[in-house]
C-alpha cells in the first residue's frame, strides 16, 4: 500500500531508545514535508530531545528506521547526515568569533574561501547580526548568542534543521518575538524543520504541523488549530489546558451518559471533553442551564477563570469581563454546554 | 585501551621501582630480612639524619614564617608603588632550578663569594671574614629564599579575605599594636599560617640539591643520607628511602587534610577594597623596612649570580667564564664541554615535554571517559597520577638505581639504561601530573554539546579534535607544556642517579663544578647557572604572552 | 594553529634518538671511563691514534667510588670500551660484578713482579701510588710544630683542627686511609679503628667529598683559602709543589711505618664492548714505557714499569715509604661494606 503514495521528505519510524535501564523512546513515529515546521511539543523528559538526538546521529536507536529523502540515515554518521541541529545552550564554540562560529560548517563542507565567506555574511545579515561579525561570543547577550546559533546552522544549508528549544533560555519577550522570525526564516529557507518545544504557546506560533509527546511516544500529529479543537486522548487534552473531561457512565447507542447529563456522541469512547470554549457562562438563570457553585475565581485580563461544581463534578469555564460584575466565590453560576464542543476521547496509549 | 597507557607508565616507571625499593628494604635473596631497618633503628647515625631532616626543616619553615607575616600584613593592607613588581620578583625563586639557587647562594656568601671578596678588598683582609660556606646558617637561608614567596602568597592571600572591620573594632576596643598581632591577626590567620607551615615543612624536609650543594658533609638530610648511602649498601639506603617516603606521605597528608578543613571555612569577607596608603610615618618605615627585605632577600643572590659570573674578584667585568663554557680542557672536569650540557638539558626537557603533553592528556581523556561512565574511584586515580609528585626526586631516581641493579629486571627495561630516553622517561613522572592537571579541568569544561554541534556542522571526529578541543585545550596543554619543560630543564635529584656521564645535563654539570674548589670551575658553574635561569625565565615569560591573548572561555 | 607545533615538536623528538646515535661510537674510536683525576698530555693520545688509528675519548664519571657505582649500574650497557682507575680498594667490588673481560697483555712481563694478582686475568696493574699524610712545610715551621710520626698522633690536642680527609664512600684515598686505620688499629682490639676515628672527630677533623675538594679547597698548600695543613693524598704529592726559584717543596709527605696505604690502580676491559682487540691495544700501550713515564707528572703516581724514568722532581722530593701497611685483597673485600658503613655512620654526624 505505502508503495502507491509518495513517500514523505523526511520518515521516522518506530524508534526505540534506550539509555541503560531506562526506556526514553518506545515506537516513536513522525514525518514531514519540505518546507515544512514540525513541533515536537511535551513535557520535559518525555523523550522529544532524544528523537531529535536520534534524528541527528547523536544516539544510535535500538530499532527503528530513519529515512530522509527516500535514503536510510542510521548507518550514516552524524557529520554526513546534512541535518543542522541548534541546541538550547546554542554550544556556541568559545575559542571563535561570531562569523567564525558561523563559519565552521562551510569550512567543514570545504568551500571555497570566497563562497564561505559570501554565505557567512549572508546568514549574519538574515538574522541581523552582521554588526557583529567580529566579536567574542563570550560577549553577547542570550538573544544575540541565539540568533548567531541559527545562523550558523542555516549557514550550510541542511535539508533537515532541528531545534532543540531554541528559545528555552531566553525571557518571554525575546521569545514572542524571536519565534516569529524564527518561522519566517526557516519558510523563507524553504527548509524542513523540526523544532522541539514544551511551550504549547511557541508551538502554536511556529508550528505547520504539531505532535505531542508523552513517556517516549507521539501520541497526535495535527495542525495545531485541529490539535486544539480536536484533542484526542484526555493526556493531549490536559496539555493543552482542558480540564472538563468527563468517564462515560453509561452508552446506549450514540447516547453517552456523564455526571453532566447526556450526551451524543460517535463511537464507544470511555472519556467526553467539553471544551472550555463550549461552556456558555452566565450569572442569571436561564434554560435548560446547570446551576452550580462558583469554588474559585481568577481573573485572566479579558475573562475570568472560573472552576464550579456542577452534580458533583469540577468545570472550568470562562466569563467574559468586559460586561459583567467580578463572581464572587459561592455565588451561584448557570452553564450551558455546546454540543458540537462534546469531544470522545480514545484512551491515553 | 589507548588511553590506558599512562597507566601503565604509571605502573612501569613509577609503582615498579617504588616496589622494587620496598622488595630491596625486606627481602635478602628471597627471605625476609629486617637486618637493614634493624640497622637504621639502632644506630644512633640515622636517628640523627631524621632529628636534622626535621630540625632544619622546623627552623627554616620558622624563620621563614617570622619574616613573611609582617610582609603578608604589608602587602594586604599597603598600597604602594611597585608592589606587583616586588610580588612578582618574590614569585621568581619557586621557578628556580634548586643547582642555580645553590650557585646564586655560594655567590653571594660562599668563601670565593661577592660579600667575602668586596669585604677583603675593603678592609683589606689576606681571608674570607664570613665562615658561610657549608654552614648550617647559609643552607637555612637558602630555604628562606625559596619559601618566602609561598608564605606570602598564601598568607596576604588570605589576608586579604579577612574584614579590616575586625582590627578596627579590636583598636577601638583599646587593643595595643603588640595585642593586635597576638590576640586578633595571628588566631585569624591560623588556617593561612598552618597551611603555609605544613606546605613548607615538606619542601624542606626533602631538600635535596640545596643540602648537597650548600652543606658540610655532616649536614645531610635522609636525602642526602640515601644519595651517600647507593655508594656502599643498597638494601640500607632502601630502607632509608622507604622510611623517608613514609614520613613525606604522612606529611603531605596532614597538609592536605589542614588546608582542606581550614582554609576553606569561609572566611569574613571584607566588602570594600581594603588597602591603602601607609599614613604616618611609623607605617612608612614599617613598609619599607618590609619591601627592603623582600627586595634584598629575593634580588641579592640573583644579583650576585650574575655579578659574580662576570668577574673574578673585585676586579673588572669580564666575559671569561662564559667564554670557558666553549672549551674542553684536557684536565677538566666535564667529558664534554660545558655548553654541549646546555643542549642535552635542552633535549631531555623537549622530549620530555613531548612525553608529558601527550601522556598527561590521555590521562585527562581516560579520566574524563572514567568519569563519565560513573566508574568506581575516579578521585583515587587522579590521587594515583599526582603520586610522583608528593615522592622525592631522590626516591624516583634511587628506584631505578634499584630496578637497574635488580637481577630479576626484564632485559627491556635494562636496556633504557643505555637509552637517550632514560632522562625524559624519568623526568615526564613528574611533568606529566602537571600537564594532567592543567589539561584536565579544561577538558572537563568543553560541554558536550559543543562536540555535537560541530558534528552536525559536518565535522568529522578528527576535524572535531583539532578544530574544537584541541584550541579549547591548547591553554592549559600550553602551559602544561612549559611547565614540563622547566621542570625538566631544572631537575637534579632524580637525574643525579641515573645520568650517563657523557650526557650530563645542566644541573647536573653545575653541580659538580660547584662541588670543585677552583676558581675557573666556580666561576663557570655561575656562568651555567645563569644560562639555566635565563632558559627558565624566559619559558615562563612566555606564559604571560598567553595570558594577554584571547582565551575564549577557557581561563587559567 | 597549536596543533602545528605539537606536530614539530613530534618531528623533532624522532629525529631525537637518531641524533644521538650519530654521534656515537665509531669503530676507531675507544671510551676509556675513568675517574675525575684522570690525565695525559694530548700529544701522548695524538701519538697513540697516530700509530694505531684508534682514538680515545675520556669519560670522566666522577670518584673512583662514584666511577665503580656507575659502571655496575651500567654492566649490560657500559658506557666505555675500558675502565681505567679502579683500585685494590675497590677491586672486588668490581671484580664480583663481574665487569671485565679477561686479557693478558705481553708486556705485563716487563713490569714490576709485586704487583702482578695471581689468579687473575680481567685486570692489568697501570700504576701504584701510595696515600700518605702530607703535610705544609711552612704552616709546620711557622709554628714550630713536629711533624706527626704515626696514626696515633693525629688525635693529640696540638693537631687539633689541621687535618682534612675523604669521605671513604666516594674518595679512593679516603677509602685507603680508612683501610691504612682499619689494618693499624684492628677491628676487634680494644682501641679498634671507630676508637681512633672518634678521636679523630674530636680532634676537629674536616671530611670532603673528594681528593679535589680536600687538596685544593681545605689544604693550606694547595688553596689559598684552605685551612688545613695536614691532608690525606699521596707521596707522589710534593714534587708538584716544588718552587721553581727555590727548587723546595711545599709540602712534604709522612712516610713513616704504617701510616701509609699502597694504591695500585688497574685498566680492565668492560664487558661488553664492540672493540675488544683496539682496547687490548690501548692496554698495551698502557704498559709502554712512554705512557709509563707520563705517568707521575699527569697524574701523581709512579709507574708499575721499572724501567720507566722518573721525572727529576719526582726522583728528588717523592718519597716511597719503605713499610706501607699491608692488607690483602681478600681482608679488604670481606670488610670494605662494613667499614665504610661503619665509619660513616660514626663520621658523618
Amino acid at each position: 500500500m505505502n508503495a502507491q503514495l509518495p513517500a514523505p521528505f523526511f520518515q521516522a519510524s518506530g524508534i526505540v531508545l534506550h539509555y541503560g535501564e531506562t526506556v526514553a523512546l518506545q515506537g516513536s513515529e513522525c514525518s514531514l514535508e519540505r518546507g515544512q515546521i514540525l513541533c515536537l511539543l511535551g513535557p520535559s523528559g518525555c523523550g522529544k530531545t532524544s528523537l531529535l538526538r536520534v534524528i541527528a546521529g547523536l544516539e544510535r536507536p535500538a530499532a527503528g528506521q530513519l529515512t530522509l529523502q527516500g535514503q536510510n540515515l542510521l548507518p550514516v554518521p552524524t557529520h554526513q547526515r546534512g541535518i543542522g541541529l541548534m541546541f538550547q545552550d546554542f554550544a556556541l564554540f568559545p575559542h571563535l568569533n561570531v562569523a567564525e562560529n558561523v563559519r565552521f560548517g562551510l569550512k567543514m563542507a570545504d568551500l571555497t574561501r570566497r563562497e564561505q565567506e559570501k554565505r557567512t555574511a549572508e546568514a549574519l545579515t538574515q538574522v541581523g547580526m552582521s554588526a557583529f561579525a567580529k566579536r567574542d561570543v563570550a560577549h553577547l547577550s542570550g538573544g544575540e548568542k541565539q540568533r548567531v546559533a541559527l545562523a550558523r546552522s542555516l549557514a550550510p544549508q541542511p535539508k533537515l534543521l532541528l531545534l532543540d528549544e531554541p528559545l528555552g533560555s531566553l525571557d518571554a519577550n525575546t521569545r514572542e518575538q524571536l519565534v516569529v522570525e524564527i518561522r519566517h526564516l526557516i519558510h523563507a529557507a524553504g527548509l524542513a524543520a523540526i523544532y522541539v518545544t514544551h511551550d504549547r504557546g511557541e508551538a502554536f506560533a511556529i508550528a505547520d504541523q504539531i505532535a505531542v509527546m508523552n513517556a517516549g511516544k507521539i501520541l497526535q500529529t495535527d495542525e495545531p488549530a485541529r490539535l486544539y479543537r480536536a484533542p484526542r486522548s484526555p493526556f493531549v487534552a490536559r496539555f493543552f489546558g482542558q480540564e472538563n473531561i468527563l468517564a462515560v457512565l453509561t452508552q446506549e447507542g450514540d447516547r453517552a451518559r456523564t455526571e453532566l447529563g447526556t450526551f451524543k456522541v460517535r463511537g464507544q469512547p470511555n472519556h467526553l471533553l467539553i471544551h472550555t470554549d463550549g461552556v456558555e457562562t452566565s450569572l442569571i438563570p436561564s434554560n435548560r442551564a446547570i446551576a452550580g457553585l462558583i469554588r474559585s475565581s481568577t481573573y485572566r485580563g479579558n475573562h475570568y477563570e472560573l472552576r464550579s461544581v456542577h452534580h458533583d463534578t469540577v468545570v472550568k469555564h470562562a466569563l467574559a469581563a468586559h460586561h459583567t460584575r467580578a463572581p464572587q466565590v459561592g455565588e451561584t453560576v448557570y452553564i450551558r454546554i455546546d454540543p458540537a464542543c462534546v469531544i470522545p476521547l480514545a484512551d491515553d496509549g | 585501551m589507548f588511553l590506558r597507557v599512562p597507566l601503565f607508565y604509571w605502573v612501569v616507571f613509577f609503582l615498579y621501582p617504588l616496589l622494587a625499593i620496598v622488595g630491596l628494604s625486606f627481602l635478602s635473596e628471597g627471605q625476609l630480612d629486617f637486618t637493614a631497618f634493624q640497622r637504621i633503628i639502632s644506630r644512633a647515625y640515622y636517628r640523627e639524619r631524621l632529628l636534622f631532616t626535621f630540625g632544619q626543616a622546623a627552623l627554616s619553615t620558622l624563620l621563614t614564617l617570622l619574616l613573611a607575616l609582617p610582609a603578608a600584613q604589608v602587602m594586604a593592607t599597603y598600597d604602594f608603588r611597585g608592589k606587583t613588581v616586588l610580588l612578582a620578583l618574590a614569585t621568581l625563586p619557586f621557578v628556580l632550578p634548586t643547582v642555580v639557587v645553590a650557585a646564586a647562594f655560594k655567590a653571594l656568601l660562599g668563601d670565593l663569594g661577592l660579600v667575602n671578596r668586596w669585604l677583603m678588598h675593603v678592609l683589606p683582609l689576606t681571608e674570607h671574614p664570613l665562615p658561610f660556606e657549608r654552614s648550617l646558617a647559609l643552607i637555612l637561608v637558602t630555604h628562606v629564599f625559596y619559601n618566602y614567596a609561598i608564605a606570602l602568597h598564601i598568607l596576604s592571600g588570605y589576608w586579604r579575605t579577612q574584614s579590616m572591620r575586625v582590627e578596627e573594632a579590636a583598636r577601638s576596643l583599646g587593643c595595643s599594636p603588640w595585642r593586635l598581632w597576638l590576640q586578633v591577626r595571628l588566631p585569624l590567620l591560623r588556617p593561612a599560617l598552618f597551611s603555609a607551615a605544613a606546605l613548607i615543612f615538606v619542601f624542606c624536609f626533602t631538600s635535596f640539591g640545596v643540602v648537597l650543594l650548600l652543606g658540610d658533609v655532616q649536614h645531610a638530610t635522609l636525602e642526602v643520607a640515601i644519595y651517600r648511602q647507593v655508594n656502599i649498601d643498597l638494601p640500607t639506603a632502601a630502607a632509608l628511602s622507604l622510611t623517608q617516603s613514609g614520613l613525606l606521605f604522612l606529611l603531605v597528608w596532614l597538609h592536605s587534610r589542614w588546608s582542606q578543613a581550614d582554609l576553606h571555612t569561609p572566611a569574613l569577607q571584607s566588602s570594600t577594597s581594603r588597602t591603602r596608603p601607609p599614613q604616618n610615618t611609623l607605617e612608612k618605615i614599617w613598609l619599607r623596612t618590609h619591601v627592603a627585605i623582600a627586595t634584598v632577600l629575593v634580588g641579592a643572590p640573583l644579583l650576585a649570580l650574575g655579578w659574580r659570573s662576570l668577574s673574578h674578584a673585585a676586579g673588572p667585568l669580564t666575559p671569561e667564564h662564559y667564554i670557558n663554557l666553549t672549551q674542553i680542557h684536557q684536565g677538566s672536569l666535564l667529558f664534554v664541554s660545558p655548553l654541549t650540557t646546555i643542549a642535552n638539558s635542552l633535549r631531555f626537557a623537549l622530549i620530555t615535554t613531548c612525553f608529558a603533553v601527550i601522556l598527561g592528556t590521555m590521562a585527562a581523556y581516560w579520566l574524563a571517559q572514567r568519569r563519565k561512565k560513573r566508574r568506581r574511584f575516579p578521585h583515587l586515580q587522579h590521587a594515583l597520577f599526582m603520586m610522583p609528585l608528593t615522592t622525592s626526586a631522590v626516591t624516583l631516581g634511587f628506584g631505578f638505581t634499584v630496578v637497574f641493579a635488580s637481577a630479576s629486571t626484564p632485559e627491556w627495561f635494562r636496556a633504557l639504561r643505555g637509552s637517550v630516553i632514560l632522562i625524559p622517561i624519568l623526568h615526564t613522572l613528574v611533568a606529566f601530573p602537571f600537564v594532567l592537571r592543567c589539561v584536565y579541568p579544561a577538558l572537563k569544561a568543553i560541554a558536550p554539546s559543543l562536540r555535537e554541534a560541530a558534528a552536525t556542522l559536518g565535522a568529522a571526529p578528527a576535524q572535531r579534535w583539532f578544530r574544537l578541543e584541541l584550541p579549547l585545550l591548547s591553554h592549559g596543554l600550553f602551559i602544561g607544556a612549559i611547565f614540563a619543560f622547566v621542570l625538566s630543564l631544572g631537575e637534579f635529584g632524580a637525574s643525579i642517579f641515573v645520568i650517563r656521564p657523557q650526557q650530563p645535563t645542566l644541573p647536573i654539570a653545575i653541580f659538580r663544578l660547584l662541588s670543585q674548589p677552583q676558581p675557573a670551575n666556580f666561576g663557570m658553574a655561575l656562568a651555567l647557572s645563569v644560562i639555566l635561569l635565563a632558559i627558565c625565565a624566559a619559558a615562563f615569560a612566555s606564559l604571560n604572552l598567553l595570558r594577554n591573548s584571547a582565551p575564549g572561555e577557557i581561563r587559567w | 594553529m597549536w596543533y602545528r607545533n605539537l606536530i614539530l615538536f613530534l618531528i623533532l623528538f624522532s629525529l631525537v634518538p637518531v641524533a644521538a646515535q650519530e654521534d656515537g661510537d665509531e669503530t676507531t674510536t675507544l671510551t676509556l671511563l675513568t675517574h675525575d683525576s684522570f690525565d695525559l698530555p694530548p700529544a701522548l693520545l695524538a701519538e697513540f691514534a697516530e700509530e694505531t688509528g684508534i682514538e680515545l675519548r675520556i669519560l670522566r664519571a666522577g670518584d673512583t667510588g662514584t666511577l665503580i657505582t656507575q659502571a655496575i649500574l651500567s654492566a649490560n650497557d657500559p658506557l666505555g670500551d675500558l675502565l681505567f682507575g679502579v683500585d685494590n680498594t675497590f677491586l672486588s667490588r668490581a671484580l664480583a660484578a663481574d665487569l671485565f673481560l679477561p686479557y693478558v697483555s705481553d708486556r705485563l712481563a716487563e713490569i714490576d713482579p709485586r704487583f702482578w694478582l695471581e689468579d687473575e686475568e680481567r685486570v692489568t696493574p697501570i700504576d701504584y701510588g701510595d696515600v700518605c699524610l702530607n703535610y705544609d712545610r711552612a704552616y709546620f715551621a711557622e709554628h714550630q710544630l713536629a711533624i706527626p710520626e704515626t696514626l696515633l698522633d693525629l688525635t693529640k690536642a696540638e693537631y687539633a683542627g689541621l687535618l682534612v680527609v675523604q669521605n671513604p664512600a666516594t674518595s679512593s684515598p679516603g677509602l685507603a686511609f680508612l683501610l691504612a686505620t682499619v689494618a693499624v688499629f684492628g677491628v676487634e682490639s680494644g682501641y679498634n679503628y671507630l676508637d681512633f676515628w672518634q678521636d679523630l672527630a674530636e680532634n676537629d677533623v674536616r671530611i670532603t667529598e673528594g681528593w679535589t675538594a680536600a687538596y685544593f679547597g681545605e689544604f693550606t698548600a694547595g688553596s689559598e683559602t684552605g685551612t688545613r695543613p695536614l691532608v690525606v693524598s699521596y707521596a707522589s704529592s710534593p714534587p708538584f709543589t716544588v718552587d721553581e726559584e727555590t727548587g723546595e717543596a711545599a709540602t712534604g709527605s709522612i712516610v713513616a711505618p704504617d701510616t701509609c696505604f699502597r694504591q695500585v690502580e688497574y685498566v680492565g676491559i668492560l664487558r661488553g664492548t664492540e672493540n675488544e682487540v683496539q682496547a687490548q691495544r690501548f692496554v698495551d700501550f698502557m704498559l709502554s714505557r712512554a705512557f709509563q713515564e707520563a705517568l707521575p707528572d699527569s697524574m701523581y703516581v709512579f709507574p708499575v714499569h721499572p724501567g720507566a724514568a722518573l721525572p727529576a722532581a719526582f726522583s728528588e722530593h717523592a718519597q716511597i715509604p719503605a713499610e706501607p701497611v699491608v692488607i690483602s685483597a681478600a681482608e679488604i673485600a670481606a670488610g670494605r661494606q662494613e667499614w665504610t658503613q661503619a665509619w660513616l655512620e660514626l663520621m658523618l654526624r
